[in-house]
């Protein structure tokens, strides 16, 4: 971790990701170790959970001291963070000495880039090279020029831009390791217009749009909405787009336009 | 078909046409619509040169420091990267103007810039920069920055500085981007004390906002001499002007910019400095440069310039007439506007003192976002309120008892009207009328504190009023080149915003010249030969462009029928490409004067039947060249004009009375075991002179309401104090509202010509946005009884107020 990131207390998950170098994702809790002791009319109880990576990265272990004397409870919770090598299980107090164990024992011993598969539209792409750390964002806007995928909140998962759907779900792509969607069937705004959807045309006739960087993700999201319910009511779009966020507040007109697209779907227009 | 009035004096009504064809009709297909709904529309973001090299900066971590040493060795050995520019390079911009040696403000690009062959890998080789700093004072406060001793924070970067700035203090001369002479006065407030029944004094404050969408970047791409830029700026010829740094000829840099997002006109400093470093970069490598700023160094440059303090001093007589208005201000890095400005042009009140006092400090610099009116709409809305409350009277009651301009009473602006080719409307008299009958004013307003609702809430009621918004300042060129199938272009360079401007402005030139709206395209984001269209800035959009429109719209609509009626001799050259050729007129022995224009269609007004459409009028022109498959080759249209408009100049301007109005209403529940304010309802009802684009027009009155709101009620950019860091640089920590912060938003459009633009039309784009943060206060005041003047007035405010926290 930088000096800039510690003084300003600012991290995203992206460049935490980074950090961790070679954490693929996913976690799981470890046991729970339940300690118990007595003595001299003391109580102490200790309870220690430890949250590991399923692929490695970091470790935490979180160690909770509850201590009874007389009628007085004192509880200490120390959280210990530690930095697992992803290769033997080594743990290590700094993500630098992680570093330095690896460049010592493991040099070359993993790839720095492995390579999946996507349908993206009408697309297969076959054999792409993924860098561990690069998000579904970077690889489908950065290195395969899907433009219509924005980026608002730089990583944050905040703001919606970036959805996707993929395998039949909207997600965030900011928010997906690209090396962990090999084989997914994705969708985005293109391949939606490319399709004739309703929604296109009803977005522009509702003028859901005015600066329109984040218009994609809200026709993403509206799309997987009416994939699952065909004939949403005027809440339930608003609450399927609230996690879109729009600057310019475009914002009343987007349910008009859903129920449009809705009625079009029901009365064939695609 | 109108006159259109002179260029020269821009304070006369334009001549209204009694009736439109396609000006103010709704269903107009927008010329963005698909692009940005399929997300086709191309941001600076999306641009690739080929071969293309990433440019990203280190950021200072202080918010006052000097580097002493940097070790950029990590991050050039890392692969992939192709060059680190240090501030110690001896290239005299490097240091001054890319990555200086210091920085002003925590978060400042600076220091050095990491060129890549991918933003990547130029991001990961930034943070292997080590720095050694030399650590400053620094004051984020007005006292901090004015008391004695205290470390300047005049960035020499921010070029925009005043040029009567004394550098030796924080305190400022001027405001940062256009000159403002303090202590603005009318009258002499003191009298006015003195003739007042009452005297009531309050203070107001307000935080920054910020409000960045797409993060900065910008391309270019030299080559030998010249160069090609991708901006995400309002500013069209950004690029173009910037040759001037180089010593370079604007002719040899072209601009292209593209679709923006989200720039509510904040933006632009950041826009400078990424093109800054694109230009000088590609210039030293060869190569093209995209030059990028994350999101958080671009929330640095997306800052409003109204964070500060301002104190009230008001007199006013029992029936609602004030009497004198003094204000002091303690703003930082204003920008523009002292908070007085508004009240002068809106209001009759004889006495008025701006006492206006802002300082430097070390925060990003403070910027036109959405806009530099801001501490005029929020003094306009504290001032009626307070008024209202102390003498318990109707909040629109006293806007309309003290409407006027510089001092002068309602039937003086009438005069005004009259004497400038106005119709004779009293446009807040009908804007107040129409929103207390969508709100149900009479039946809602009611004493403060007084109507618990069943849901255990408070309700209450806030009202506001200015005037419409400007039609000032900028002026703007554009060309219409008719080509010879019968459609029309729009040549012009512009910056897309998000306004719907190019629809606009081809629904205007449709009903100019008498094309039908789909005949009439503009593709706006190329670099059109000089033309520069206006500054998309709120209302410049179509004043200033719209008028340039219309006298280029007069020539060509000539040409055409002079083309109809004439041989090629008798044809007045100037908007005729030398290659016209014209053997036989469609409407031999007819003259122009007898022809008319509708739907594309050239007709003889005395016989309707004997008609030809614009294309079968212009297949007598130019010749062809033919090459394979019947393909035409046309090198250019036949008939082409341009115009130019000026709107005058920012600000208070001496003879151009803003003379329309705007109103608006906000219906509020408060929640005083939570502190919870909900926005149950806003009517908004603008005076737009003429609309042209009706679903534009609502768009940014909706739009505009859910950001004015949001910065009323919760958004704020947080300091550290003890180290000037800001806390809150992401979406996650500084919240925008969603599409459920809001309610119901009524927007009414009273059309009364009073507008200085075409037809009488004024702007709209940054109305509600800047007018609505405070009507929070006065809404909240009627549910409560307890005035809270400290924005955004958050749940622990209204607590704190209450004597619950």
């Amino acid at each position: 971790m930088t000096e800039e990131k510690k003084k300003s207390g600012e991290i995203s998950r992206r460049e935490f990701l980074k950090d961790a170098g070679l954490l693929v994702g996913g976690t799981a809790i470890g046991s729970t170790v339940l300690l118990a002791a007595c003595g001299d009319g003391e109580t102490v109880t200790e309870k220690v959970t430890t949250t590991v990576t399923e692929a490695g990265g970091t470790s935490t272990k979180t160690v909770t001291t509850t201590e009874q004397v007389g009628e007085v409870t004192k509880t200490e919770t120390i959280t210990q963070s530690k930095f697992v090598c992803p290769i033997d299980g080594m743990e290590f107090d700094s993500l630098a000495e992680l570093q330095a164990h690896y460049e010592a024992e493991h040099a070359g011993a993993v790839k720095s880039e492995n390579t999946i598969s996507l349908t993206v539209n009408r697309y297969k792409y076959e054999n792409i090279a993924v860098k561990p750390q690069w998000t579904l964002q970077e690889l489908l806007h950065d290195k395969l020029d899907f433009i219509d995928i924005k980026e608002m909140c730089d990583g944050y998962g905040a703001c919606g831009s970036c959805t996707v759907i993929m395998n039949g779900r909207p997600i965030l792509s900011c928010m997906t390791l690209a090396i962990a969607c090999d084989g997914a069937v994705i969708e985005t705004a293109a391949g939606i217009a490319d399709a004739g959807h309703p929604l296109i045309e009803a977005y522009i006739k509702n003028h859901c749009m005015q600066c329109g960087y984040c218009t994609p993700g809200f026709v993403v999201t509206a799309k997987a909405l009416l994939d699952k319910n065909p004939e949403p009511t005027f809440e339930e779009i608003q609450l399927a787009l609230e996690g879109n966020l729009c600057r310019c507040s475009t914002y009343p007109q987007h349910p008009i336009a859903v129920l449009e697209a809705a009625q079009a779907l029901k009365e064939g227009g695609a | 078909m109108a006159d259109i009035r002179p260029n020269e004096i821009p304070y006369y009504c334009d001549q209204i046409p009694e009736e439109y064809n396609v000006v103010g009709k709704t269903g107009m297909r927008r010329l963005d619509g698909y692009e940005k709904a399929s997300g086709k529309a191309m941001y600076t973001r999306d641009y690739k040169f080929p071969g293309m090299l990433y440019a990203r900066w280190f950021s200072s971590i202080h918010a006052h420091a000097t580097i002493k040493s940097m070790d950029t060795s990590k991050a050039e050995a890392f692969p992939g990267v192709r060059y680190v520019l240090r501030y110690d390079d001896p290239h005299p911009v490097a240091g001054s103007r890319i990555c200086p040696q210091k920085c002003y403000h925590e978060g400042e690009p600076m220091g050095a810039v990491v060129v890549a062959d991918s933003e990547d890998i130029a991001e990961q080789a930034v943070r292997l920069i080590e720095v050694e700093w030399d650590v400053h004072d620094f004051a984020i406060s007005f006292e901090d920055a004015t008391a004695p001793g205290a470390p300047l924070a005049i960035n020499p970067r921010a070029s925009m500085i005043n040029e009567i700035q004394d550098y030796s203090t924080n305190l400022m001369l001027g405001c940062v981007f256009f000159d403002f002479y303090p202590g603005q006065v009318l009258g002499d407030v003191e009298q006015g004390f003195a003739e007042a029944d009452k005297i009531i004094e309050f203070s107001c404050s307000r935080q920054e906002n910020q409000g960045h969408v797409e993060p900065h970047s910008s391309l270019c791409w030299w080559k030998d001499d010249h160069a090609e830029t991708v901006i995400h700026s309002q500013g069209t010829s950004t690029g173009n002007s910037l040759a001037f740094i180089w010593g370079g000829n604007q002719s040899k840099v072209y601009s292209h910019p593209v679709y923006n997002g989200g720039l509510f006109g904040g933006g632009c400093m950041a826009q400078t400095y990424c093109l800054f470093g694109a230009m000088f970069l590609s210039q030293r490598l060869g190569k093209p440069i995209k030059a990028i700023m994350d999101a958080r160094q671009s929330h640095w440059f997306s800052m409003s310039n109204d964070a500060g303090k301002m104190d009230f001093k008001v007199g006013c007589k029992n029936d609602g007439t004030i009497t004198a208005v003094k204000m002091s201000t303690e703003f930082l890095q204003a920008m523009a506007e002292t908070g007085m400005t508004h009240i002068i042009e809106n209001t009759r009140i004889p006495n008025l003192l701006c006492d206006f006092k802002s300082a430097f400090v070390h925060r990003p610099y403070g910027m036109a976002f959405r806009s530099e009116q801001r501490p005029n709409t929020t003094a306009m809305s504290v001032l009626f309120g307070h008024v209202a409350a102390a003498l318990d009277m109707d909040p629109t009651e006293v806007s309309l008892k003290n409407d006027g301009a510089h001092g002068h009473d309602t039937e003086w602006l009438r005069q005004f009207k009259l004497d400038h080719g106005f119709a004779d409307r009293d446009s807040l008299s009908e804007c107040v009328a129409v929103g207390r009958e969508a709100m149900d004013w009479e039946n809602k307003l009611h004493a403060p504190g007084a109507k618990l609702l069943s849901n255990g809430k408070y309700h209450g009621v806030g009202f506001t009023w200015t005037h419409s918004w400007s039609s000032m300042h900028e002026g703007g060129s554009v060309g219409i080149l008719i080509r010879k199938d019968g459609s029309a272009n729009i040549i012009g360079t512009h910056a897309d915003i998000g306004v719907n401007a190019a629809s606009s402005y081809c629904q205007l030139v449709a009903e100019e010249i008498g094309f039908l709206y789909k005949d009439v395209f503009f593709k706006p984001h190329v670099e059109s030969g000089g033309f520069y269209m206006a500054v998309p800035g709120g209302g410049t959009n179509m004043c200033a462009n719209g008028m340039a429109l219309r006298k280029a719209c007069k020539q060509v609509r000539d040409g055409i029928l002079e083309t109809a009626t004439h041989v090629a001799s008798q044809v007045v050259p100037t908007y005729h490409c030398d290659n016209l050729r014209i053997t036989e007129p469609v409407f031999p022995g007819l003259n122009p004067e007898e022809l008319d224009i509708k739907d594309s269609v050239v007709f003889e007004k005395a016989n309707p039947d004997n008609k030809k459409t614009i294309q079968e009028v212009l297949a007598s022109t130019s010749p062809h060249a033919w090459f394979a498959h019947d393909v035409a080759y046309d090198t250019q249209g036949p008939i082409f004009a341009w115009g130019y408009h000026s709107q005058g100049v920012m600000g208070v301007e001496e003879g151009r009375e803003r003379i329309s109005r705007q109103a608006h209403f906000a219906e509020v529940e408060v929640d005083t075991e939570t502190g919870e304010i909900e926005v149950t309802k806003v009517v908004n009802v603008n005076d737009a002179g003429k609309v042209i684009s009706p679903e534009s027009f609502n768009g940014q009155q909706y739009g505009g309401t859910v950001m004015g709101i949001s910065r009323g009620k919760y958004e704020e950019v947080i300091y550290d104090v003890s180290t000037g860091v800001r806390l809150n640089t992401n979406l996650l920590d500084y919240k925008y509202s969603t599409m459920r912060d809001c309610g119901p938003i009524d927007c009414h459009i009273v059309e009364t010509n009073l507008g200085y633009g075409p037809y009488g039309a004024e702007g709209i784009a940054e109305s509600c946005a800047d007018v609505l943060a405070s009507i929070i206060g006065p809404a909240v005041y009627n549910a409560i009884g307890v005035w809270l003047d400290d924005y955004p007035i958050t749940p622990d405010k209204v607590l704190k107020a209450l004597g619950k926290a």
